[in-house]
């Protein structure tokens, strides 16, 4: 892949919830989840969405597949505006456009068995039947390594692991081209992460899948992912290939986050320099001007305060360039 | 090295269900020293949160606790916590007094209908006899070490009113109420973000070294292990299968189980973009507990028609020079060693 392909371009996208209406049903006050994102996914990249709970991830994921609607801005796939689409024109793109969820709990059907869970988007299409449906589910089960034997069981007799598996069979049997995966191993005991992180990979390569891997766990992303976007307070605040974005960030947030993921190393205890950030998060329905972040940071200045800050060079900082902000520890070795 | 504060030896804790008794923690011993931090790592249904609830006596039916014998060596003369009757005083004292203990989800261990000063006033109160207004000021003073900004004003607040981090803190400063010399963690970050785990790690380890009390910390994080542990115990299923002095687990860890795990999870700038070594399978349902090891299934090492079929011998090595005073594995890898003077 030399050439560089365009597969969904996000513009200006913003997202708000009410959460109070005046008299003529208006909101008065909202909650800015998605306050302006740019963002461009590659034809078989992976791009890592990383960020803490309620920096507005998940939201931006709904909004790519369709499960959540934008106040304002655009998604572009392929070159054609999604909100633009007819009715019918959606729900072809909604085939190449798939979601796995964090919870492989809470996101099977307890009632229904695996043959119905993985095989209702054939289903539900029209696109296949009878003996041709099932040769498909066998199929796609043998792929995500789940065998067809177990294709008329609930999902209560499966691990975290296995149903995991599942949720990805159920993604991928309409061919996607784009898959939101939402904090897919966060829910999974730890000895089984590192299977369901290789299969995504696998699966990847075999299918040239583009994922928007979405992930508090900077390890993970760090595994998994070609370029890594970094979230704050709705916003995109750093953009850049997986090694440049954890050897030398560019924003003091990514670089605090870093410094805060315990590694499993004893011999580095007290070596590497933690930065404690204030609990201090911003009011989402009152964004203050300036960079959301400059509360915490310890690098803001007066500057800091004011005006808008643009995405630039991939950090959304304005001292980005005169600050040497420290990377991974142990990365050099 | 320094003496045992809390020794729990042969430890068998079961619950019944429609299909059979789950062995849910089958056979521990573990020693808790004074001042110093034991970390418990495991993963789902290894028995680490059972542990430590059967310290406290805090399981309840269909659960019950079935054998061995847990030494509290913190008061005037050592005694079986599990032999005491339910309504002796010193187990009283036991609960939120000489131990405090904290949870995995901050929100949910607080009534949502009372505000965090009265929950906390209420504690102190119980533990060490203050006057309503005695009890208050300590209250304000102790949300102010655990890091809570403007602790008058926020003791009048409602757990909603705060963030996760903030509820952590408050059951933190409810654990430290009556200067308790072992707190018990169970997974008190797993819930939070990174940001606010770094925080609250911190300010365990600033709170250990004032009050010098020991912890006993329960987690899944490998990571958070490096960081606190002076000692580490490895469990699965039910058993420890490996403990050590922090600095040696991770150089030399000896357990395929430990092995694997330290190897199979991504750490930071060692593993970009490559295919992650993996254990294969899940951990199976203690229901059905694998027969001879009940790692086996699972053990890159397994040796055919011993590993499934003996039960693993515990092989003592020589504890090196870290804070541990015994280092144990429970593998027929080693069995050889057996007897053999550590």
């Amino acid at each position: 892949m030399s050439e560089k392909q365009a597969l969904l371009e996000i513009e200006d996208l913003h997202v708000r919830f009410p959460m109070r209406r005046n008299l003529l049903g208006r909101p008065t006050v909202e909650v800015h989840a998605v306050s302006g994102v740019d963002l461009t996914l590659f034809r078989g990249e992976t791009l890592g969405l990383v960020g803490e709970s309620g920096c507005g991830k998940t939201t931006l994921g709904r909004t790519i597949v369709g499960a959540q609607k934008a106040t304002s801005g655009a998604l572009r796939y392929d070159g054609t505006d999604l909100a633009a689409l007819s009715r019918r024109e959606q729900a072809a793109s909604r085939r190449r456009i798939r979601m796995v969820f964090q919870d492989p709990f809470s996101s099977l059907n307890p009632r229904m068995t695996l043959r119905q869970i993985i095989g209702d988007p054939l289903v539900a299409t029209g696109e296949a039947r009878g003996a041709e449906l099932e040769d498909r589910i066998a199929e796609m089960m043998r792929r995500v390594g789940l065998s067809p034997d177990y294709m008329d069981r609930y999902p209560h007799s499966f691990s975290g692991g296995q149903r995991q598996r599942v949720n990805i069979a159920r993604a991928l049997i309409v061919g996607p081209e784009l898959v939101v995966a939402d904090e897919p191993v966060s829910a999974l005991d730890v000895s089984v992460r590192a299977q369901i992180l290789n299969l995504l990979r696998e699966l990847q390569a075999e299918f040239g899948l583009t994922y928007l891997f979405i992930s508090h766990d900077l390890s993970v992303v760090e595994n998994l992912a070609d370029r890594v976007a970094v979230m704050y307070f709705g916003r995109v605040v750093e953009l850049a290939d997986t090694g440049a974005l954890y050897e030398r960030p560019r924003h003091p947030y990514t670089e605090a986050l870093m410094s805060a993921v315990p590694i499993p190393d004893p011999s580095l205890k007290g070596r590497k320099g933690r930065i404690l950030l204030p609990d201090e998060l911003p009011d989402p329905s009152n964004p203050p001007p300036g960079c959301a972040f400059a509360r915490r940071c310890a690098y803001a200045e007066d500057r800091c305060g004011s005006g808008e800050i643009p995405l630039a060079d991939g950090s959304r900082c304005v001292r980005a360039e005169e600050l040497d902000l420290q990377g991974i520890v142990g990365a050099q070795s | 090295m320094t003496e045992p504060l809390l020794e729990i030896s042969g430890l068998r804790t079961g619950f019944d269900t429609y299909d059979g008794r789950v062995r849910a923690v089958d056979g521990v011993d573990l020693t808790v020293h004074a001042g110093k931090t034991l970390c418990v790592v495991g993963e789902s249904g290894c028995g680490k949160s059972v542990t430590a609830r059967s310290i406290l006596r805090l399981v309840e039916a269909p659960g019950s606790i079935d054998a061995g014998t847990i030494t509290w060596h913190g008061g005037d003369a050592p005694f079986d916590v599990l032999s005491l009757d339910v309504k002796d005083e010193r187990l009283a004292r036991l609960r939120g007094g000489d131990i405090g203990m904290i949870f995995q989800e901050p929100m949910a261990s607080l009534l949502p209908l009372r505000t965090i000063g009265a929950q906390l006033i209420e504690t102190i109160r119980i533990h060490t006899g203050l006057d309503k207004r005695a009890a208050r000021a300590k209250a304000v003073d102790l949300l102010g070490q655990v890091g809570i900004p403007k602790p008058h004003e926020r003791i009048d607040a409602y757990p909603f009113q705060l963030s996760g981090g903030m509820c952590q803190r408050v059951m933190i400063a409810i654990a430290l109420c009556a200067d308790p010399s072992l707190l018990i963690a169970d997974e008190p970050t797993t819930a939070l973000d990174v940001t606010t785990q770094a925080r609250i790690l911190d300010l365990i380890r600033t709170l250990q070294a004032e009050h010098r009390m020991a912890v006993m910390f329960i987690t899944h994080d490998l990571g958070v292990v490096a960081e606190l542990a002076d000692e580490v115990a490895v469990m699965y299923l039910g058993r420890v299968v490996e403990r050590a002095g922090v600095d040696e687990l991770f150089a030399d860890p000896k357990h395929p189980y430990t092995k694997a795990l330290l190897a199979s999870v991504p750490v930071l700038g060692r593993d970009r973009g490559r295919d992650l070594p993996t254990i294969p399978g899940a951990v199976p349902n203690p229901l059905h507990r694998p027969s001879g090891c009940s790692f086996h299934p699972r053990c890159a090492e397994a040796i055919a028609g011993t590993c499934d079929v003996v039960a693993p011998p515990e092989v003592d090595f020589d504890a090196g020079t870290g804070f541990a005073d015994r280092r144990t594995v429970e593998c027929v890898l080693y069995a050889d060693r057996e007897g053999a003077p550590a």
